[in-house]
């Protein structure tokens, strides 16, 4: 049942994501200008925008399931503020070209420095207060080197582009960005599926998991990696987006899913749904600029997660 | 078959040495901070000892491959805990985790929901059942393995009379068909009538080892736990009153 609502549900924000906007027709594509523009301009930001909400999802239910801690998102382990900081830097000493394979490795290097630094803060066996609390330094130290960088913009027109670029959009990307942001979901996401018993046994207290025979170091690894590439993956092509790793989980939880297998994938659904209807309802008002994804998601989302924090959390789902 | 060798483990256990012989129920005893649960762990291989080691069949536990451990010992941490909200049956099923097992997975649960009566709760949120309940899920989950060592840290702990009974008789049950099972104990009256064996720790450092009647002598007790004990026995059932002998545990009687 709760797969075929969804289907409904996502076919019907497609449809209605690529049959509308501001180009003055609605419904199917008939010239080959209308076809052009669902195919070439609405057809690639919806997937982008669905792959950065499967994303987004994914890393959110992963690292609060992991940590333990209904509170985790993907911005928390710092991962996020590493990417954006390195393409931030990027930006400014001009290395960036606008779509080449410069613009994943660059990102996922900060990315990856920060998960390293986080290993390296948390310690061999990392508990998840201290994944947590290092994870808050790093993020709020990328947060004061981005803010520096913005500081020394060259130009107005650098600082308000770059501005605009951390708030987040799938706005002016094409199908060269997907193609850069499918092949991370995919492996990042087949990471976690072949670490899911490791995830799901997060169930148990500490103890109770380092006796039922995970290498635990290696899996714990396997699995930041792969949050680490998802959330880089979504730094660099959307650029930062708050609240849905945070949104996507509890959204699931409060319709009764709480084991954590299932807890993933219906996370990334409910991410990818999120994401879509998000920037439908972007490309929608009417604004002379068009807004930022990231605005957008926290205002709708803030209000969202209190209103689904007052029903009753779900019950199990055996 | 099971050895502990000079277990030193820095402010907690100092030269802590025995020996189970065979097979058994083991009682752990010990005031609090005697140094029961470091010794638990450091048998389950997850807590690294300064010096010395825990050997089994002359293999030294923490050296055994993560997945050998996992064959070998089943392990119930003082304070276990689930984090959602999930059903009775996905803990136990999720507890089986990484085993070979001779039945079939959904089989092995039903076995240890029927074993600590939890066939009515399987579908329930192990969140929504009181701790008692709770208690006895997790214990079930860690005994539903049918590993050769047994560890649990105070299996009777938060649990009514019926059930600490019931669970004891359980353990014994197990023991006699040849599983090796350690307990860390408060009830000295269970552990004087259920357990083959006895070692009673203080202050980290092994005070005596061996038979109940043994190690449960007045000398033993004032010197653990401060305390002077009148014993009953009858009917297969053994009682105990204890009284104070001195105002602070530390001091010496």
């Amino acid at each position: 049942m709760k797969f075929f609502i969804t289907s409904i549900l996502l076919l019907l924000v497609a449809v209605i994501y690529l049959g509308t906007g501001h180009s003055g027709w609605q419904g199917w594509p008939t010239s080959a200008l209308q076809q052009d523009i669902v195919f070439q301009i609405r057809l690639p930001r919806l997937l982008l925008a669905m792959a950065n909400g499967v994303a987004l999802g994914l890393a959110g239910a992963t690292l609060q399931i992991i940590l333990r801690n209904p509170l985790a998102e993907p911005g928390i382990t710092g991962v996020a503020g590493g990417a954006a900081l390195a393409t931030v830097l990027a930006m400014y000493t001009g290395w960036l070209l606008p779509v080449s394979w410069w613009l994943p490795l660059v990102g996922m290097s900060g990315g990856a420095v920060s998960l390293a630094l986080l290993w390296l803060i948390a310690g061999a066996n990392p508990s998840g207060t201290r994944l947590i609390l290092g994870g808050v330094a790093i993020a709020s130290f990328s947060g004061a080197l981005i803010a520096l960088v913005l500081n020394l913009a060259p130009n107005p027109f650098a600082f308000q582009e770059w501005s605009l670029w951390l708030m987040g959009s799938v706005a002016n990307r094409g199908w060269s960005h997907l193609a850069l942001m499918a092949p991370c979901v995919l492996v990042g996401a087949l990471l976690l599926f072949s670490q899911r018993q490791f995830i799901t046994a997060h169930i148990f207290d500490p103890a109770t998991l380092r006796s039922l025979g995970f290498n635990a170091r290696r899996a714990s690894l396997l699995v930041l990696f792969a949050v680490t590439l998802l959330v880089s993956a979504s730094v660099i092509t959307a650029g930062v987006v708050s609240f849905i790793g945070l949104l996507a989980p509890h959204a699931v939880r409060l319709i009764g899913i709480q084991r954590p297998y299932p807890l993933l994938v219906w996370s990334a659904v409910a991410g990818a749904l999120l994401m879509a209807v998000i920037d439908l309802v972007i490309r929608l008002i009417p604004t002379a600029v068009e807004l930022q994804l990231g605005v957008v998601a926290a205002f709708l989302g803030a209000p969202l997660l209190v209103i689904l924090l007052r029903r009753p959390y779900g019950d199990s789902d055996a | 078959m099971l050895e502990v060798s000079a277990l030193s483990v820095s402010g907690r256990l100092e030269n802590v040495s025995w020996a189970a012989n065979g097979g058994g129920l083991i009682g752990i005893l010990g005031a609090n901070g005697a140094g029961k649960s470091t010794l638990l762990q450091c048998m389950t291989g997850q807590l690294q000892a300064d010096s010395g080691n825990c050997w089994w069949q002359q293999q030294p536990i923490a050296d055994m491959p993560v997945q050998a451990r996992r064959q070998l010992i089943s392990y119930l941490p003082q304070h276990p805990s689930v984090s959602a909200p999930v059903s009775v049956n996905h803990v136990l099923t999720t507890g089986l985790v990484n085993l070979q097992l001779p039945v079939s997975l959904d089989e092995r649960v039903r076995q240890v929901a029927r074993e600590f009566n939890l066939t009515g709760l399987l579908s329930r949120p192990i969140t929504q059942l009181s701790g008692g309940e709770q208690r006895r899920v997790h214990l079930a989950r860690s005994l539903s393995s049918e590993s050769p060592l047994a560890l649990c840290d105070e299996p009777v702990a938060g649990l009514d009379l019926y059930y600490q009974l019931r669970v004891m008789e359980l353990l014994k049950q197990r023991s006699d068909n040849g599983q090796l099972i350690c307990i860390a104990l408060h009830d000295l009256a269970l552990a004087a009538r259920y357990c083959d064996q006895l070692v009673l720790l203080h202050q980290g450092r092994l005070l005596a080892s061996g038979q109940p009647m043994q190690v449960l002598t007045p000398e033993n007790l004032r010197r653990a736990y401060g305390i002077k004990a009148q014993w009953w026995c009858e009917d297969g059932g053994v009682a105990m009153l204890p009284t104070l002998c001195k105002e602070n545990p530390d001091d010496e009687c």
